[in-house]
């Protein structure tokens, strides 16, 4: 039998790592929804008027908005990905980069309230993520090989 | 459109149908491509790949699970081949009279066995592509999605 096929919005996140093996966290507002005592990564969803937006345009522009103005290389292609069904605000799609942290101050937006550079370990990622960015870092550590 | 319209950033996120697509390569470095039969104007006389959206039903599938699926259904039971697990690029469109869509693209070998299409494709053919080439044989999105693929993986 043929099914509409399913609607999502589309998240596109960065994964920002420094020489120490630490990834860059930023801490959710107490008001968010879902992120509430948990922590974000940098980047955000996808409007109408960014259809045609470069997708590495796009990550720039969120690490500059949210991080400040550092410097960092990209990697290319994307590294993860992971769909979560949320109850209210429908499926999101993440989309998962990867940048290594080269120098500069971290100037965090209003969207957050604080950073932390973070070692991760599996037993914490419960902890630190809402179940859809630990889906997503799951993911990042499973199919690049990566051992914490 | 109206010149000059403010957009309120954070508050008009788009709905996208999500295509996840395999770019099948043997030992000769050829790519697996399908001829579309699709007669709508961006696809029209064009080249695929395989693969296909993801359904409703499919949400809590992992996506290697859901991507031999669409391989199966698309190039047949007989085809071996090795998955790439994570993604090698990323192309996004919104035709006029069409939802946005955005499509995924993962790499994997060929190792044998016969490839049986199903009646979304005319035939297939085994081809190497530049980037030239990919310009004339895919619509513009898939086009776009090989571009970045060469780009982003050299």
């Amino acid at each position: 039998m043929h099914q509409n096929p399913e609607k999502f919005e589309i998240s596109l996140k960065v994964l920002i790592k420094n020489n120490k093996s630490e990834y860059l966290l930023l801490k959710s507002q107490p008001q968010s929804k879902y992120f509430h005592g948990k922590y974000d990564l940098p980047g955000g969803r996808v409007n109408k008027e960014e259809i045609n937006a470069d997708f590495h345009r796009f990550i720039d522009r969120e690490i500059k908005e949210e991080v400040g103005n550092i410097k960092y290389q990209l990697r290319a292609d994307p590294v993860s990905l992971a769909i979560y069904p949320y109850q209210y605000m429908g499926n999101v799609l993440y989309i998962l980069f990867e940048a290594k942290y080269l120098s500069g101050r971290i100037k965090i937006s209003g969207e957050h309230t604080q950073y932390l550079w973070q070692k991760i370990k599996v037993a914490n990622l419960k902890k630190l993520f809402h179940p859809s960015l630990r889906k997503l870092f799951l993911n990042y550590l499973k199919w690049n090989k990566i051992k914490l | 459109m109206i010149k000059n319209k403010k957009y309120t950033p954070g508050h008009n996120p788009c709905l996208f149908q999500v295509s996840l697509k395999v770019l099948l390569t043997n030992d000769k470095k050829e790519y697996l491509i399908l001829k579309d039969v699709s007669k709508s104007k961006h696809w029209k006389n064009k080249f695929d790949l395989a693969g296909g959206r993801i359904n409703p039903d499919e949400l809590k599938l992992p996506f290697h699970k859901l991507l031999n699926r669409e391989i199966r259904e698309e190039i047949g039971n007989q085809v071996k081949y090795k998955l790439r697990k994570d993604p090698v690029s990323l192309a996004k469109c919104h035709y006029p009279y069409e939802p946005c869509k955005i499509f995924i693209l993962f790499e994997a070998k060929y190792l044998g066995g016969k490839i049986i299409i199903s009646d979304e494709h005319a035939y297939y053919r085994w081809e190497k592509i530049s980037k030239t080439e990919a310009k004339k044989l895919f619509s513009s999105v898939l086009y776009e999605l090989m571009a970045n693929y060469f780009s982003w993986n050299e």
